[in-house]
C-alpha cells in the first residue's frame, strides 16, 4: 500500500450518512465479581445515541464517573458495547476489520506523559502505525514522520529525541502527529488539554483547529470544561451517569441550557472576569453511587427543580429538530 | 502554515534537555558503587574468558611433590604459585581462575534461563490478567513453596553432578523474583495511555508486548538478573561444597573451600582464597545490580 | 479587610542545588496578607508558586536555601524559628491544604482520630472535647452525618467530602492563615464552585488569612483580593484583583488571559491567543527581563540589568521595562481576544 492511497473513503456511502453514529450504546461493568459469584452490575454507558456529520465537532461534556471515558473507549474499538451499535461511515463496527477501523478512528488522550512510550524516539512513535499496517518503504516512514512533525509545530530535528526531553505541549503535538499520521477520518479527544498549562492549552486548541480545516477532520471532543466547548465546538452532549442528558447545538445548548443540569455545569464556569465574585450553582451535593443510581431521573437528588415524577418516573428523550433533553420539565 | 500552529519562538530559544541514554551515562559515572562493581566484575570475566592464556599452570596438573605449598605471603612462599598449592600439589591460582569461568558460566546461562521463564511468565499474567493471571500466579505460589535448598540437594543427588543439569535446575529454581517483578510493572504499564495508542492504531498483543511492554522492563529484569546470578553463584558453591554439584577434578570454587576443609586448620588459605573469591564476586554483582538500578530508575519513571 | 497584616514577606528567594548549578527557583518575592484577605499566586507551571508556599511552611526539600529579607507571621520570623516551633506552628497557626488530600491523610487511621490528633497535639486537654469540635467542624464544612464519617477511613469519602474533610482539619486549632495549594484542581467544575464558596465563608468566619495557589485565572478572577502572578520565580505583576483584572499590564498576564476561551468566543472567529515560547532555564545567573523570549514588546532594554517593578495604579505594580500604557497596548487585554 502506498502512503497517497491509504484513505480514499467510500465517496459513495459517505455524503449521506455520519461520519460516526451511536445507536443504544450501553457498557455494563460487572464489579466484585469473583469466583462463582455474580458481580454487581455498573451501567457506565446507558443507551447513548449520537451521530457526528463529517467536519464537525462533538464535544461530550461531564465531570467524573459520567461514563465518558468508557464511552471514548468503545468509540475507538478498545472496549466492546455491552448492547447497541456503532457505525462508521454507516457500517457497522462489528463489520469493519480492526485495523481498517483503526486508520478511520484514532486517539489523543489526556496526559501526555502517559501516552508516549518512553523507550522510543519521537519519529519511531509517530511512524509507528505505519509500521504496523506496513505502510510505505521504512524509509518513507520517517520522511512521513517528519512531514507531520512540521504540520503539527513540531521541529524536525527533535526526530530522534526522546519524550522525556520534551515539554508537556511538545509532547501532544507526538501524540497529536501519530494520530494523524494515517490520515484518519475521526479524532477521539479525551480531554486532550486539561493536564497542560493556560498558554499551552490554547495553542494546542489553535492547532486542533487548524488541523481540522486541513484535513477535513471530524473530532470528538471529551472535557469537562464548557469554555473549551464552546471555542471548539458545533455540537455538545451533556452526560451524567451514563446517560446524555441534553444534546443540541453549542450554540443553543450554551445560550440557553435546558437541563438544569447543564445550568448547573454552566454556572460553574469560572470566566476570568473581575467583581463577579462566586456563582452558587443550586446543586445538591451528594453524588450518587454509579452502583445504585437513583430511580426515575438519575439526577434529581441534586436538581434544584425537582418535583413528584423526577423520584419515580425516568424521563423520556424529547427532541426538537438538533436538540434533545431528558427531563421532565419538558415533557 | 498558518502562525499559530508552527511555534518558532519554542525551538528558537530551547536548548533541548539531554537525551536519556545522556542523562543515564552522566548518572553512571557518578555513582562509585556501580565503577566498583563493574569494575571487579569486568576483570574477573576477563581473567575467566582468557584462562587458558594467563593462567600460570594447568588446573588439573597434581604435583605430589609440592603440595600444600604455601601461598607468597606464607614463611615459604615462591613466585612460581603466587596462592599456594592445593592438598595434592595443583596450582591454586590457576584453579581460581578457571573455577572463575565456571561460577560465571553457571551464574550467568542460569540467570538467563530463569529470566526467560519468569519475565516471560510474568508479562503474560500482568498483560492479559484475568485467567492467565491466575495461571501464572498459582505457578509463582507454587514456586514459592519450593524449599530451594532441599529440591536442588535432592535433585542433584538423583541427576548427578553434570554442569548441564545443574546450569538447569538453578534456572528452574530461581525465576520467580523475575515474574513477581515484571507481573506488577507490566500491569502499570498496561494502563498506560501508549498501550491504548498501540491498541487503537490495532497493533497486535505480541507486538505490543515486544515493542511497547519489554523495553520498558528492560533495566529492572537486568538489575533482577544480577541479584538471580549472585544467588545462582552462591548456590552452586554450597552444591559443590557438599559435593552435589560440579564434580572433581573440575576447578569449581565451592569445590576448592570443600577441599580444602580437611585442612583447614593447618592450611587455612585453601579456604580462605576461593572463600573470599565467592564473597568479592558475589559483592561485585550485587554493587553492579544496586547500581544499574539507581541509575536507570529516575528514567524508567518519566 | 483590614488590620494588621498576619504575614508580611519581603526579599523571599529559594535556589535548589542542581547537578548544573543554583535553580533560582523563587527570586526576591515580596507580599502581605491581611485577616480576612485573601492572596491568589498565580501562574503556570515551574513558575514557583508551590515553592513559595513551600517556603512559606519551611518544607522545602533538603536541597532548598532561603533566604528572606523578612517573613514575619504574626510578629514571628519564619526564617529564623527553629525546626521545633515551626512544628508546633504548622497545623496550628499556619494550616496547609493540598490539591490531593490523600497525600497529607494517613490512610490507616480513621478521619476522627486524625482531626483529634491536631487538636490534642497543640492544644492538649480530653479526647472527647476534641472528637466534639471535630464533629461540629464537619458539619460546618457541609458533610452530612458528621459523627458517622468520623469513623470511617479517607478512602471511602469521595474527593469532594476528602477535600472538605481536610478543610475542617485544618481550622481544628482555627489558623491564622491557611495556605492552599490548588485546592479544587483534581475536582469537578461543580463541586469546584462549592469548595471555593465554603473556603471563602470561612475565611470570613474565622477572620483567616488566605494564600490560594492556582493556574486558574478564573478561580482567582473570583477569590483575590489581593493577585500576584508569578513567572520564571518572580513576580511580574501584582495588585488587588480588581485592578489587575481590569487593566491587567504586563504582557504575560495579558497574554494568560488571551489564552482562555470567552464567552462567545468560537473557533470560527479566530484563534485564541497564545504565548509562543517556553520559559527559560532557572539555572545560573541572569539578567534582563526573564520573559522577553516569549513578548512580543521585547525589545533591547529588556536584555538589561533588574527589571524592577513600576507602579500602574495605586495598588498595582508590574515588571516590565514598558510604561503601562505601552505594555498594555492599545486594547486592554480582556476585551480583546473575542470582541
Amino acid at each position: 500500500m502506498s502512503l497517497a492511497a491509504i484513505n480514499a473513503p467510500s465517496a459513495d456511502a459517505a455524503a449521506e450518512s455520519p461520519v460516526l453514529e451511536l445507536r443504544n450504546l450501553t457498557r455494563v461493568f460487572s464489579i466484585g465479581k469473583r469466583f462463582l459469584r455474580e458481580g454487581k452490575p455498573l451501567r457506565a454507558v446507558d443507551g447513548v445515541s449520537l451521530s457526528i456529520p463529517r467536519g464537525e465537532v462533538l464535544a461530550i461534556v461531564g465531570e467524573s464517573g459520567c461514563g465518558k471515558t468508557t464511552l471514548s473507549r468503545m468509540m475507538l474499538g478498545l472496549q466492546q458495547p455491552t448492547s447497541g451499535e456503532i457505525f462508521v461511515s454507516g457500517e457497522p463496527l462489528a463489520d469493519v476489520d480492526r485495523k481498517a477501523f483503526a486508520r478511520r478512528v484514532q486517539p489523543v488522550f489526556q496526559d501526555p506523559y502517559s501516552s508516549l512510550n518512553p523507550r522510543k524516539t519521537i519519529g519511531q512513535i509517530i511512524a509507528d502505525p505505519l509500521h504496523i499496517h506496513g505502510v510505505g518503504a521504512p524509509a518513507d516512514r520517517l520522511a512521513a514522520a517528519q512531514d507531520m512533525m512540521e504540520r503539527v509545530g513540531l521541529a524536525r530535528r527533535l526526530v530522534h529525541s526522546y519524550p522525556s526531553q520534551l515539554s508537556g505541549g511538545q509532547r501532544q503535538r507526538v501524540a497529536i502527529a501519530r494520530a494523524l499520521v494515517m490520515r484518519p477520518e475521526i479524532l477521539i479527544c479525551d480531554e486532550p488539554t486539561s493536564a497542560l498549562d493556560v498558554s499551552v492549552q490554547a495553542q494546542i486548541l489553535n492547532l486542533l483547529q487548524t488541523l481540522r480545516a486541513e484535513l477535513n477532520l471530524t473530532y470528538v471532543f471529551i472535557t469537562h470544561d464548557l469554555s473549551v466547548v464552546e471555542y471548539m465546538a458545533d455540537h455538545v452532549a451533556v452526560m451524567y451517569l451514563g446517560r446524555i442528558l441534553e444534546t443540541g447545538p453549542v450554540r443553543e445548548v450554551l445560550h440557553a441550557p435546558r437541563h438544569p443540569y447543564t445550568r448547573a455545569l454552566l454556572d460553574s464556569i469560572l470566566t476570568p472576569e473581575p467583581g463577579l465574585g462566586l456563582p452558587r450553582p443550586d446543586l445538591g451535593r451528594g453524588f450518587p453511587d454509579p452502583l445504585d443510581p437513583p430511580p426515575g431521573c438519575r439526577f434529581h437528588p441534586r436538581c434544584p427543580k425537582a418535583f413528584a415524577p423526577c423520584a419515580t418516573l425516568p424521563p423520556a428523550r424529547v427532541s426538537e429538530g438538533d436538540a434533545s433533553v431528558e427531563c421532565h420539565l419538558y415533557d | 502554515m498558518s502562525l499559530t500552529i508552527a511555534d518558532p519562538g519554542a525551538d528558537a530559544f530551547e536548548t533541548l534537555a539531554p537525551s536519556p541514554r545522556a542523562l543515564m551515562r552522566r548518572r553512571a559515572l557518578s555513582h562509585p558503587g556501580l565503577l566498583i562493581g563493574t569494575g571487579f566484575l569486568a576483570l574477573v570475566t576477563l581473567a575467566a574468558i582468557l584462562a587458558p592464556w594467563i593462567s600460570p599452570h594447568d588446573p588439573y596438573a597434581q604435583d605430589l611433590s609440592r603440595r600444600m605449598a604455601d601461598p607468597i605471603w606464607g614463611p615459604k612462599g615462591e613466585w612460581d604459585h603466587v596462592l599456594g598449592t592445593d592438598a595434592l600439589g595443583r596450582d591454586v591460582l590457576s584453579r581460581l581462575i578457571w573455577g572463575a569461568r565456571l561460577s560465571l558460566w553457571i551464574g550467568f546461562t542460569a540467570a538467563v534461563i530463569a529470566g526467560l521463564i519468569g519475565s516471560t511468565l510474568g508479562v503474560l499474567g500482568g498483560y492479559f490478567g484475568g485467567r492467565v493471571d491466575s495461571a501464572v500466579v498459582y505457578l509463582i505460589n507454587v514456586k514459592l513453596a519450593l524449599p530451594v535448598i532441599l529440591v536442588a540437594l535432592s535433585v542433584a543427588a538423583i541427576a548427578g553432578g553434570s554442569i548441564t543439569a545443574i546450569i538447569l535446575l538453578l534456572g528452574f529454581l530461581t525465576w520467580d523474583r523475575y515474574a513477581v517483578v515484571t507481573r506488577s510493572l507490566t500491569q502499570q504499564l498496561r494502563e498506560r495511555d501508549f498501550i491504548m495508542s498501540s491498541l487503537a492504531c490495532g497493533a497486535s498483543h505480541a507486538r505490543i508486548i515486544l515493542r511497547d511492554i519489554l523495553p520498558n522492563l528492560l533495566n529492572q529484569i537486568i538489575v533482577i538478573a544480577s541479584l538471580d546470578m549472585a544467588l545462582i553463584i552462591l548456590i552452586e558453591a554450597a552444591l559443590s561444597f557438599l559435593g552435589l554439584g560440579v564434580r572433581s577434578p573440575t576447578p569449581s570454587w565451592g569445590l576448592m573451600v570443600s577441599e580444602g576443609r580437611s585442612v583447614m586448620f593447618f592450611k587455612p588459605f585453601l579456604i580462605m582464597v576461593p572463600g573470599a573469591a565467592i564473597f568479592l564476586l558475589v559483592i561485585a554483582i550485587n554493587m553492579a545490580g544496586d547500581g544499574v538500578r539507581d541509575v536507570t530508575s529516575p528514567e524508567g519513571r518519566a | 479587610m483590614s488590620g494588621a497584616p498576619v504575614l508580611e514577606v519581603e526579599g523571599l528567594s529559594v535556589d535548589i542545588d542542581v547537578p548544573a548549578g543554583k535553580l533560582h527557583a523563587v527570586s526576591d518575592v515580596s507580599f502581605c496578607v491581611r485577616p480576612g484577605e485573601t492572596l491568589c499566586l498565580v501562574g503556570e507551571s515551574g513558575c514557583g508558586k508551590t515553592m513559595t508556599s513551600l517556603a512559606l511552611m519551611r518544607l522545602l526539600p533538603p536541597r532548598a536555601t532561603l533566604t528572606a529579607r523578612r517573613m514575619s507571621f504574626e510578629g514571628r520570623d519564619l526564617a529564623r524559628l527553629s525546626e521545633r516551633d515551626m512544628a508546633r506552628l504548622r497545623g496550628d497557626r499556619l494550616g496547609m491544604i493540598f490539591q490531593d488530600p490523600m497525600t497529607s491523610l494517613n490512610p490507616v487511621y480513621r478521619i476522627g482520630d486524625q482531626m483529634e490528633e491536631v487538636w490534642l497535639r497543640h492544644r492538649g486537654g480530653a479526647r472527647a472535647a476534641a472528637r466534639k469540635r471535630a464533629e461540629f467542624l464537619l458539619e460546618r464544612v457541609g458533610i452530612i452525618n458528621p459523627r458517622q464519617r468520623l469513623d470511617q477511613y479517607p478512602h471511602q469519602l469521595s474527593g469532594g467530602l476528602r477535600q472538605r474533610m481536610m478543610i475542617a482539619m485544618m481550622l481544628m486549632c482555627e489558623p491564622a492563615l491557611l495556605i492552599a495549594d490548588e485546592p479544587t484542581t483534581a475536582l469537578d467544575v461543580t463541586v469546584q464552585v462549592q469548595i471555593l464558596s465554603l473556603l471563602r465563608d470561612l475565611q470570613q468566619e474565622f477572620r483567616m488569612g488566605l494564600i490560594l495557589i492556582t493556574h486558574n485565572l478564573g478561580v482567582v478572577a473570583r477569590m483575590a483580593d489581593e493577585v500576584a502572578v508569578m513567572y520564571a520565580g518572580r513576580i511580574v505583576e501584582q495588585g488587588t484583583g480588581r485592578e489587575v483584572f481590569a487593566a491587567p499590564t504586563h504582557p504575560y498576564t495579558r497574554g494568560l488571559l488571551d489564552c482562555i476561551p470567552k464567552h462567545g468566543q468560537s473557533a470560527a472567529r479566530g484563534p485564541l491567543g497564545s504565548i509562543p515560547g517556553i520559559v527559560p532555564s532557572l539555572v545560573g545567573e541572569m539578567s534582563g527581563c526573564s520573559f522577553r523570549n516569549r513578548c512580543a514588546l521585547a525589545h533591547e532594554a529588556c536584555r538589561r540589568g533588574e527589571v524592577a517593578l513600576a507602579q500602574a495604579g495605586a495598588d498595582h505594580a508590574y515588571r516590565c521595562v514598558l510604561p503601562p500604557g505601552q505594555a498594555r497596548g492599545q486594547a486592554p487585554a480582556f476585551a480583546g481576544g473575542a470582541a
